[in-house]
């Protein structure tokens, strides 16, 4: 990958998310990894505006902005994920009807569905000091999982690629919807702890593996 | 039908599903008779839009052998109970449909269908008692849910199962399944909640408004 390919996997999949529904045009942000930079969409730009050759690139060892236009005021949550958690190369802010409801009610998310559990983690938490006590607690909440939802800010959802972060935001989504809704029903039904964590398990180290392998 | 006759069937339906939403990347999985003994199935973890029709395994239907170096979704043991228990099934589709998946996660039967969902649907949905992805417990439970002439029940929180004579009426079972699950949401909502006509944003509002 280079910064001119990752910059147009940046503006492609901005328009897919905007399609989907799952980020909304003033509010989106996404970012990449490429080496010690990540690519970043810039500051006060419209998803649906955005052109590959105008995307701010941050230094991650220094965490200080070094070519393009002004990056998002969120580059420094991402830099500190992408130094925290080696195996992130993407990451997307997404805030689709339910993951906005759920970051506005501020409950941790549990897992109600399989592929929750499986492609978002064993719950989605809140990180309830968003934006006021910086980066760490953001992290913290994030922790084995995929997705963490920002306080009244909708969801942030990451992983090795952007493909696998879209569909973390679409799950997540559904999981979202699938707790709030089932509430209406009398309330959702947990999968265990144990089962979630199975399920994750099982799919990290051999399901996510198959659309390459098995052929 | 010929071999590439029902892997061509799989491989549309599963592009038109993606379509409709009914199911994405590589989740939910499409199966069709091939005749008595086997049926045909989309490969394990594979997404849809980069499926070709060859690469659709072959399923023995007693004892789950597959044919070829391809791995057959999990789920094939449930798809092997339908066409098991209900000679007269021709395809089975497993989806991952958001608000079908809702109710799945209350692990409630789908009541109060109107007469238009009803004649496609029956009565009500069952959903089926809640097992791991993959499991016998699952298939059985799937095949229990859909006793009775039905063609669609709910897995508990993980998701449904459509099933028909032909594709096409598996497809408008999932469909048709969708919208009443939609509609039992809403009328649980105005139920609980005294408002009706309500849309989702209204009934996320007032979810929160209930909260604080």
């Amino acid at each position: 990958m280079t910064i001119p390919s990752i910059s147009q996997e940046i503006c492609s999949r901005a328009q897919a998310l905007l399609s989907e529904g799952i980020a909304t045009d003033a509010t989106g942000c996404l970012s990449a990894r490429i080496g010690h930079h990540l690519v970043i969409t810039p500051e006060g730009k419209k998803l649906s505006e955005l052109t590959p050759d105008a995307l701010s690139v941050v230094d991650l060892t220094t965490c200080t902005p070094v070519e393009g236009p002004k990056p998002d005021s969120r580059f420094p949550l991402h830099v500190a994920l992408y130094k925290k958690r080696k195996k992130l190369s993407a990451l997307l802010h997404a805030d689709s009807l339910s993951i906005l409801t759920s970051s506005r009610a501020g409950i941790e998310v549990p897992p109600l569905l399989d592929d929750m559990a499986q492609i978002v983690g064993v719950s989605a938490k809140v990180a309830t000091t968003w934006p006021y006590r910086g980066t760490g607690p953001v992290i913290s909440a994030m922790k084995g999982r995929n997705a963490v939802l920002l306080k009244d800010a909708g969801g942030l959802c990451g992983a090795g690629s952007f493909e696998d972060a879209h569909a973390v935001a679409q799950v997540l989504e559904k999981g979202c919807k699938a707790f709030i809704e089932s509430t209406f029903l009398g309330g959702g039904v947990k999968i265990n702890r144990f089962e979630a964590l199975l399920m994750r398990t099982v799919y990290q180290l051999k399901y996510a593996k198959q659309d390459s392998k098995n052929r | 039908m010929e071999l590439k006759e029902v892997r061509d069937i799989v491989y549309q339906a599963g592009l038109n599903l993606v379509k409709e939403g009914l199911v994405a990347r590589t989740w939910g999985n499409i199966s069709v008779r091939l005749d008595e003994s086997r049926f045909v199935i989309t490969p394990s973890g594979r997404t849809y839009e980069t499926l070709k029709p060859e690469e659709i395994v072959v399923v023995n239907i007693e004892d789950l052998s597959h044919e070829g170096d391809i791995k057959p979704s999990s789920e094939k043991g449930m798809h092997a109970e339908v066409y098991k228990n209900r000679p007269e099934i021709q395809a089975v589709v497993h989806t991952h449909q958001l608000h079908a998946s809702t109710v799945a996660a209350a692990r409630k039967e789908v009541r109060g269908l109107s007469e238009a969902h009803a004649q496609c649907l029956g009565e009500t949905v069952q959903c089926a008692a809640y097992a791991l992805p993959g499991t016998k417990k699952l298939k059985l439970a799937a095949g229990s849910a859909l006793n009775g002439g039905r063609k669609a029940a709910l897995l508990a929180n993980h998701g449904a199962v459509c099933i028909g004579e032909t594709m096409e009426e598996a497809f408008l079972v999932a469909k048709t399944l969708e919208e009443a699950c939609e509609a039992f949401i809403a009328d649980s909502f105005a139920k609980r909640y005294g408002k009706s006509d309500l849309s989702l944003n209204e009934m996320h509002d007032h979810y929160l408004k209930a909260l604080a």
